[in-house]
């Protein structure tokens, strides 16, 4: 791990960037996903996998304890923005809550989150 | 010797304005140094002086009894301290009339002033304030010993100056401080009052009620109607609760003349301070008798009334009254009162607005969501609950009969609490309803063409959607066969006759707008007869602090106890029981049961 930063607090949530070797990028989440607060989420995610020199994005999800479909409407535009650049997007780990809720819309395929709970694809 | 320039310097002004001496009466501290004087030096008058403008005022005045103001001074260029301030000297003279620098001074003639002796009473900044002096009616000869008491004493009468002086500064600091501090917290909470409201007219009544008594003994908000641009007077407030009815009989009856102070300051959008509210103005401002006795129940006395404007035209005014005894609105009132308008009509205007597109967000999803078509063979009801507060949703039901006589429901949920969201679902459901018409398709099928039709959008968005496909008259004597796809939505939950209520099982697929080639599936069930099966959104469940399954289980529990109500009531009672509690989001619900 080369760099942590910080990028902020806002109400809710807590965002802190890592960037590993060979262009990965981790965002790391925590605290509570809601209209209140997507939008940072989706900009921190965008600006994290739209960045030059990334070739994918984990979003670690382990320590959100509420995620609603703004909050989803978050990830997807990340997962998008990534998609747009062939830059995967992986969620690399999440609590049960969340992985619940990405479950029922049938996202975990897209996020690389399979239905037994275990991570699939490189992290 | 010309004085006038030191006399005026306004800095010199300003020190002896702050000294709070002027015009005050006569007081130990300084009479006792004054007395001293005359006693030592055997004189018969002994004065300190503060010199404004035009006079000098004499704060101590041993030798002349006067207790008056007006009588304890003279004007400037009759008294000897002027030659004091203009040079910021002592000065001392044993034959006024003879010496070159006093020679023709009037009061050599009016007081009868033979010699003078006085040192400067300063200010802590330096400035000379007046003078600490002797008078004798006989030309004499000052001694060094004189001048050494009049300078000693001089310095004590400017320091207890000085003394006055900080007491009066600190007082009127913290009395500015205070009511700095006042004004602040008043503007802060008409700015959080109105922050805090959704709703105009509620903001705008509150408005009233938090202006008084602070800046006025009573007020009135009128705004102009969105619509017929007609004033309506919808806030009020009075100092004293039990004079509201009386404010309120005003505000039926008034009918105020267009030139009167409020249509004129909504119309000019500039502010109309009345600072005496008389026989004229009255009549000219209320041409019904009725409102002039109403008004005089009021007892006005003055009427400050400030335009509320948002970007562009004033859409309202307050008008803060004050009754006679109060009198005026001081400069501080007018002040604040300018200011908090100013914030009150930003704010305002913001709730305004947001009211203008909830009230839109409301009629375009009432008008999306219409009532059900009679079904043969079939019992449907539907509900919609917006969002607590302000917030619309993008929730959304659809139920229609497609020509071979099959049953259509929808039921969807777009992603996001805006105008947008409403804007979306409205396509999507016209979408829907049109491709699904056209081509008679599956569920699955339906959804894979919406998705695909969702690329076309001029918006990225997503959406959850539940299509469950059905025809009465393939009825058998296990229930209906129906058909059902899914699209990230939570599942159709089938409540049997029994109490038993199960989520139909099927493996989650991906909500529309990501990825339109995604395949997906039609799964096959029966509704059996009594049974009731009910498509929802999340809203009806989902609760911040409990988990996705708990939730549902919750659901499903509170389901089986209304097994056997009839579908409106069911449909009511499981509302009632756990959909509303929270209002974070919106509900849409469709429960369709055989006949």
């Amino acid at each position: 791990m080369l760099i942590e930063a910080g990028l902020g607090i806002f109400e809710r949530v807590q965002l802190t960037q890592e960037s590993g070797s060979g262009g990965a990028v981790r965002l790391v989440v925590s605290g509570e996903i809601d209209m209140s607060n997507a939008q940072q989420v989706r900009d921190a995610g965008i600006a994290a996998v739209t960045a030059a020199d990334v070739s994918e994005l984990g979003v670690d999800l382990s320590a959100v304890t509420f995620l609603d479909s703004t909050g989803l409407g978050a990830l997807v535009a990340v997962r998008t923005a990534g998609a747009d650049r062939s830059r995967a997007v992986r969620i690399t780990a999440a609590s049960p809550r969340v992985r619940q809720v990405i479950e029922v819309c049938g996202l975990s395929a897209e996020f690389g989150l399979d239905s037994t709970g275990s991570v699939t694809g490189a992290d | 010797m010309d004085t006038s320039v030191r006399v005026g310097d306004l800095l010199r002004l300003s020190a002896v304005e702050a000294t709070g001496l002027l015009d005050t009466p006569a007081e130990e501290p300084f009479d006792r140094l004054a007395r001293l004087a005359s006693l030592l030096l055997d004189a018969p008058y002994a004065f300190v002086t503060v010199v404004d403008a035009t006079r000098s005022y004499w704060k101590s005045c041993v030798g002349i009894d006067a207790t008056d103001p007006a009588d304890r001074q003279n004007p400037v260029e009759e008294s000897f301290c002027q030659y004091v301030i203009a040079t910021e000297e002592p000065l001392i003279i044993g034959d006024a009339a003879a010496d070159p620098r006093t020679a023709g001074n009037p009061s050599i003639e009016s007081m009868g002033v033979a010699a003078w002796a006085g040192y400067p009473l300063r200010s802590t900044s330096g400035q000379v304030l007046g003078t600490f002096c002797v008078v004798d009616t006989e030309v004499r000869q000052w001694t060094e010993r004189d001048a050494a008491v009049l300078e000693t004493l001089a310095a004590a009468a400017s320091g207890e100056v000085a003394l006055r002086t900080a007491v009066a500064t600190a007082t009127t600091a913290t009395a500015a401080a205070r009511a700095g501090q006042e004004r602040l917290t008043f503007l802060g909470a008409v700015s959080d009052l109105l922050a805090g409201k959704s709703n105009a007219e509620e903001a705008v009544g509150a408005l009233a009620h938090q202006v008084v008594p602070y800046l006025a003994d009573w007020a009135v908000v009128t705004v102009l109607d969105d619509v017929t641009h007609e004033r309506r007077d919808l806030g009020r407030g009075h100092r004293d609760p039990t004079m509201l009815a009386a404010l309120d009989d005003y505000i039926a009856l008034h009918q105020p003349a267009e030139n009167s102070p409020i249509p004129t300051a909504i119309r000019t959008g500039e502010p109309v301070i009345i600072e005496t509210v008389d026989d004229a103005l009255i009549r000219r401002s209320l041409p019904h008798p009725e409102a002039r006795a109403a008004l005089a129940e009021l007892d006005p006395g003055s009427v400050a009334v400030f335009p509320l404007r948002g970007r562009d035209h004033p859409f309202g005014a307050i008008a803060l009254y004050n009754a006679a005894p109060r009198g005026r609105h001081t400069a501080e009132e007018l002040r604040v009162g300018q200011e908090m308008a100013r914030r009150a009509g930003a704010l305002l205007e913001n709730v305004r607005l947001h009211d203008q597109q909830r009230r839109l967000a409301e009629t375009l999803q009432r008008s999306l969501l219409s009532s059900p078509p009679a079904l043969g063979g079939l019992d449907v009801a539907v509900r919609y609950l917006p969002a607590a507060g302000n917030r619309v949703g993008g929730d959304w039901y659809d139920v229609y009969e497609e020509p071979d006589g099959s049953t259509v429901l929808v039921i969807g949920d777009v992603v996001g609490h805006d105008l947008q969201a409403i804007a979306v679902m409205g396509q999507l459901r016209t979408m829907t309803r049109t491709i699904g018409y056209d081509r008679m398709a599956s569920p699955a099928e339906l959804l894979g063409r919406v998705d695909d039709a969702i690329r076309g959008l001029a918006v990225r968005s997503l959406c959850t959607a539940v299509v469950v496909r059905l025809r009465a008259a393939d009825r058998t004597d296990e229930g209906i066969p129906f058909t059902w796809s899914c699209a990230g939505h939570p599942p159709p939950l089938l409540v049997r006759d029994d109490g038993t209520a199960v989520a139909l099982d099927a493996a989650p697929e991906l909500l529309l707008g990501v990825r339109p080639d995604t395949r997906r599936t039609d799964h096959n069930a029966v509704l059996p007869p009594g049974a009731t099966l009910l498509l929802t959104t999340d809203g009806l469940f989902e609760r911040r602090h409990l988990a996705f399954e708990d939730a549902l289980d919750r659901l499903r529990r509170t389901l089986a106890g209304l097994a056997e109500h009839p579908i409106e009531d069911l449909c009511d009672k499981l509302i009632a029981d756990i959909g509303v509690r929270a209002g974070e989001d919106d509900i849409a619900l469709i429960a369709v049961r055989p006949v």
